[in-house]
């Protein structure tokens, strides 16, 4: 039985995929809106690192610039002019308004 | 209480009915684009078709009439082979800078701004690579018809540069020296009317002289004998500028720096003065 | 075998994180936590395209390399024959630039009424929103 030859450019990109997801599903379940905003940053660096093992050098220099810097600036600019929390149900949403509680009814 | 029981209950209803839905969704999108035969495990051997055609005809100087003079394939084909889409593209990031003017409609500047910034360690190193990262910026968009790059990287990487000098320089460094909203419009505006004189000028040259060109043509064709050239003299030296891409490739860069830097200004106001100048209040 | 096993591996991490973004979106209820997913939808859907065009072997970018202001030598049929057989599909590479501009432009679009949406609700929240409209309209 033959074992085929297996690239460190195929043992690398799976392993920033890892990274990718890891970063993602984090980034979903994190109510501190600052904190998610950087786990969304690091799943950036890890795709301009996959898009330089697959060749493509001018995706690089747009995406760097693109999606690590201006993104993350962006979206921390749109926090500071709103609010920064992220409430998971109802209750704890009219709790911490503490208006209209029972306005609803 | 029970009406609060009871949106609770629908409240998870309705994320597992989302949650089905979705991965259903997923699961027939992945197995109709791998049982259609675009995606092969593991890679193909060797290239498409149409990828070989292309990386054949574009720098070979023994058969000139598809050839668009660059050795940069991704820029060639960006520009002079697909030119028009570029054109649209610009023109639609050209919408997203409008709707910036519309958070300061009524916003008229003024010089009360003081340059405060961070700390004096970080005014001094931001203010020695805002020297080198525009010369690299610039760079980009320069030899972006024979290294990757071209003119939308070169751009955005300026943007980058403007950015780190609002954080750390404070907004004073741009009021100071006038940088209105007017006078980047119209550098944004400079930079469009540029790309459009280009591609509809070997149009308008043809139809004076009796041969048809068309929109967004970049070298001599048999069938429309009108190009832009591919090299120039200068004392002897010969220099490959591959025709109409480094002046669109300038033409872009100027166009994106303007728009971005216009963009992250209107972002970093005081809280009061998009209040006052946006408005929701008329 | 091992080379099979990495690359359905990579395939279905892309397709993944396209179903956590997707159902990101459609169920956390603050508007700044559905931009972020967007961005990501976005940026995903552009490396699966880059994906597509690779081939197996060595791999290089699509540039022919060695040519400057100055110096460029006449190239032939001979030494393009080599530079296709080893470097990589352009075309993916052409649509995801255009992709990640417009990508960008409908983002500062999208954060720009989120700011001013804000100003008119005073909160971000898509439930207390619609609480606020019903007790407006009657």
């Amino acid at each position: 039985m033959m074992i085929e030859q297996v690239t460190i450019c195929t043992l690398l990109l799976a392993l920033f995929m890892t990274y990718a997801i890891i970063l993602t599903y984090k980034t979903l379940t994190e109510t501190n809106l600052v904190k998610a905003i950087i786990y969304s940053a690091g799943q950036a660096i890890a795709y301009t690192l996959a898009l330089i093992l697959l060749a493509a050098p001018d995706l690089v220099l747009a995406y760097v610039a693109v999606g690590v810097g201006m993104y993350t600036a962006l979206f921390l600019f749109v926090v500071s002019h709103t609010e920064n929390h992220e409430y998971e149900s109802l209750e704890e949403a009219l709790k911490a308004m503490e208006v209209d509680v029972d306005e609803r009814v | 209480m029970n009406e609060s029981k009871g949106m609770k209950n629908k409240d998870t209803t309705k994320e597992i009915i989302v949650a089905i839905f979705a991965s259903l969704l997923i699961i027939v999108f992945a197995s109709a684009i791998l049982f259609s035969g675009a995606i092969a495990i593991p890679p193909q051997p060797t290239n498409r078709p149409l990828a070989s055609f292309y990386l054949r005809t574009t720098y070979n100087w023994e058969f000139k009439w598809l050839w668009s003079s660059s050795p940069e394939v991704v820029t060639s084909i960006l520009w002079d082979h697909r030119g028009i889409d570029t054109v649209y593209e610009t023109s639609v990031f050209f919408f997203a800078i409008i709707g910036a003017l519309m958070l300061i409609r009524s916003y008229k500047g003024g010089s009360k701004y003081k340059a405060v910034g961070m700390s004096v360690i970080a005014r001094s190193i931001t203010k020695i690579t805002l020297v080198s990262i525009p010369v690299i910026a610039l760079s980009i968009a320069i030899h972006g018809h024979l290294t990757p790059g071209g003119g939308f990287q070169g751009g955005s990487v300026f943007a980058i540069s403007t950015l780190l000098a609002i954080i750390a320089l404070g907004l004073g460094f741009f009021m100071e020296r006038r940088w209105t909203k007017h006078r980047l419009l119209g550098l944004r505006t400079l930079g469009l009317m540029i790309i459009g004189f280009i591609a509809i000028s070997l149009p308008i040259i043809g139809f004076f002289r009796g041969y048809s060109g068309y929109i967004m043509q970049n070298q001599w064709k048999p069938w429309s004998p009108l190009g832009f050239g591919y090299v120039f003299n200068l004392f002897g030296i010969e220099i490959l500028y591959s025709g109409s891409l480094l002046f669109l490739n300038l033409a872009e860069f100027l166009a994106v720096s303007a728009g971005l830097t216009l963009a992250f200004i209107a972002l970093a106001l005081p809280k009061e003065d998009i209040r006052k100048g946006g408005g929701l209040d008329d | 075998m091992i080379n099979e096993i990495l690359w359905s591996y990579i395939y279905a991490s892309v397709i993944a994180i396209i179903a956590i973004t997707v159902y990101g979106m459609a169920s956390r209820p603050h508007i700044t936590k559905k931009l972020i997913m967007l961005s990501i939808l976005s940026d995903t859907a552009c490396l699966m395209a880059v994906l597509i065009g690779v081939h197996s072997g060595t791999i290089k970018p699509p540039v022919f390399p060695g040519i400057s202001f100055t110096n460029h030598p006449q190239v032939g049929t001979a030494e393009l024959d080599v530079f296709s057989y080893e470097a990589v599909d352009p075309i993916p590479q052409v649509l995801v630039v255009t992709a990640i501009v417009i990508g960008l432009a409908v983002l500062l679009f999208l954060s720009y009424i989120a700011i001013l949406l804000y100003q008119k609700y005073g909160t971000l929240d898509v439930r207390l929103i619609e609480l606020r409209r019903e007790r407006d309209s009657v």
